[in-house]
């Protein structure tokens, strides 16, 4: 038994809450209570009816190993199943996906995926991420930002992309950010001023990499059944999967990511994608090192390997480009904690409803949301949404 | 970015009445295994040592106790010669903690004829700011192991790696 499967709801934490983790006043429960109960509200559906919740947080950051918790002092692991979703900054992907696959087995009709403002408890988020790596050779020499830095140098070996084309993305992402009342950094800025902001880790300035944040999200994902009865804009996953690389990053090129090119594939062929920068109204990528963005591009077939400074000095990827990409503002501006990984697939869903306000792009039926997470691309996460079955 | 809080700005110091703290002091102490035991010996004696797939013929440096593409167990040791070239490489100019005073750089380093990488520090280059470093550092660059006096089985008993003289 297969069913189809659609997403009836999104919701966030307040506005206020995305911002800068050290702002953040609110606990993780009533984060938590506002994106649910948004998710719910806008889902028309009553909190008793959820079959099953997925927790997706990375562990490490909340000083406990019983991250979920938080949703459990809600209530909403009473008599359902709490499944807690650890993919690092696919683990909002993750959610999703399980939550499809229970729901196309028939074996629940309701789910709520939750995407954690994770790092909002940590002093200092950097030590905790240094423990992503191997703790004999590789935590030695990096720390989160060598992870997004030395692939981002490689490509710029391999491709001619400069800091300039850099700078471009990420200006473009500010643009988005400032029209996203849900994104942590919403004020324009230009090239320049990117391009004089300091230099973090060779390539990567401070502006082109993403700010610790808080802020959260939740997604109400049902049974095709239930999905044309709540509304009548249900958003349905045509195609949902993921992908592992080995743990040892030893073993990656460092310059590119062949890993989400497979997984993307497999994806297109599974769901009939010939073209994907054609046949995608709107795309979400998962950005918080901003040439990550470009090296997706190529990987997610947007462009040969190598080309996605032509598509970036031609704006395609821009508002008003052939294929809209992180109209949000992206990892780069959202929420970098494990939110952001749900708010990629989220983002697109918003978009296919026609409800992402200011940042709607106009007559979005077909979007495509991807996300990348644990220790340099261990894991890549890739949904695809539309507004018809 | 003027509206942006500098990094060195603690969360206790901002909405503080907010705030609950509390602090997870541990100590863990990993079972290495055999193979990475071997390794560290290795070091010890200023010795590169790697593993070789019974399948596939890969070479692994540093060892892997299991060929990823095969899955078998890696049987046969070698000690490959102390010559590596630069995948990838970044400069840091940010200080985190357990890392070294920037500016330091973190390279990928492929050592002999190893299937995959190794991550550790460049030194003796010199270097004002990151465009003259862009300028000395590539992808291919050749480098040798610099060690240390006292080595006691560990990665950093290589202190770091440095260009090749041509």
């Amino acid at each position: 038994m297969s069913r189809d499967v659609a997403v009836v709801g999104v919701g966030y934490s307040e506005p206020e809450s995305f911002t800068d983790y050290r702002f953040s006043t609110q606990s993780k429960e009533e984060q938590a209570f506002t994106a649910v109960t948004n998710a719910l509200d806008h889902a028309d559906i009553d909190a008793d009816d959820v079959d099953a919740t997925m927790f997706c947080t990375v562990d490490g950051f909340e000083g406990t190993f019983r991250v979920e918790r938080t949703l459990e002092v809600l209530g909403l692991g009473n008599d359902v199943p709490v499944l807690s979703v650890n993919t690092g900054g696919t683990a909002g992907g993750s959610g999703v996906k399980v939550a499809h696959e229970y729901i196309a087995s028939g074996k629940y009709d309701v789910a709520v995926v939750y995407g954690s403002p994770s790092f909002d408890s940590v002093v200092e988020a950097q030590p905790v991420m240094n423990t992503n790596a191997d703790p004999l050779f590789e935590r030695n020499f990096v720390t989160a930002i060598q992870m997004g830095a030395l692939p981002s140098s490689g490509y710029m070996e391999i491709s001619g992309a400069t800091e300039e084309d850099f700078a471009e993305v990420a200006a473009k992402n500010y643009r988005a950010g400032a029209r996203n009342p849900y994104a942590h950094r919403n004020e324009e800025r230009t090239v320049e001023e990117i391009l004089d902001s300091p230099m973090v880790c060779w390539p990567l300035r401070r502006a082109m990499t993403c700010p610790v944040s808080s802020g959260s999200a939740a997604m109400v994902v049902v049974s095709e059944d239930i999905a044309t009865d709540v509304r009548d804009n249900p958003v349905w996953i045509d195609e949902i999967d993921s992908t592992s690389n080995t743990f040892w990053t030893g073993y990656r090129t460092y310059d590119w990511f062949p890993k989400l090119k497979e997984l993307s594939d497999q994806v297109y062929e599974n769901a009939d994608i010939d073209d994907p920068l054609e046949e995608f109204d709107v795309a979400e990528t998962f950005n918080p090192y901003i040439p990550f963005e470009m090296m997706e591009y190529e990987a997610l077939g947007f462009c040969e390997k190598g080309e996605a400074k032509h598509l970036v000095r031609d704006g395609v990827t821009d508002r008003d480009g052939e294929l809209p990409v992180n109209m949000s503002g992206g990892t780069l501006c959202t929420n970098s904690g494990i939110c952001a990984s749900l708010s990629r697939h989220s983002e697109v869903v918003l978009q296919l409803m026609g409800e992402a306000g200011d940042r709607q792009v106009e007559g979005a039926k077909k979007g495509l949301s991807h996300s990348w997470g644990a220790n340099l691309g261990q894991f890549h996460q890739m949904a695809i949404f539309s507004t018809e079955r | 970015m003027a509206d942006e809080l500098d990094p060195s700005v603690q969360t206790d110091a901002i909405n503080a009445e907010y705030k609950y703290p509390f602090h997870w002091d541990l100590d863990f102490s990993l079972n290495i295994g055999e193979d990475n035991r071997k390794f560290f010996e290795g070091m010890e004696e200023k010795r590169i040592l790697g593993k070789k797939c019974p399948d596939c013929g890969a070479t692994f440096v540093p060892p892997q106790a299991v060929c990823v593409e095969c899955y078998v167990e890696t049987d046969e040791w070698v000690e490959v010669e102390q010559h590596g070239v630069v995948e990838s490489y970044t400069a840091c100019f940010f200080e985190f903690e357990g890392l070294p005073e920037p500016p330091y750089i973190t390279a990928a380093i492929r050592v002999a004829d190893s299937d995959i990488c190794m991550l550790h520090f460049i030194d003796g280059i010199e270097y004002e700011d990151h465009d003259e470093l862009v300028e000395k550092l590539h992808k291919g660059t050749e480098v040798e192991p610099v060690w240390a006096d006292e080595r006691e089985g560990h990665i950093r008993d290589i202190k770091h790696w440095e260009p090749v003289e041509k």
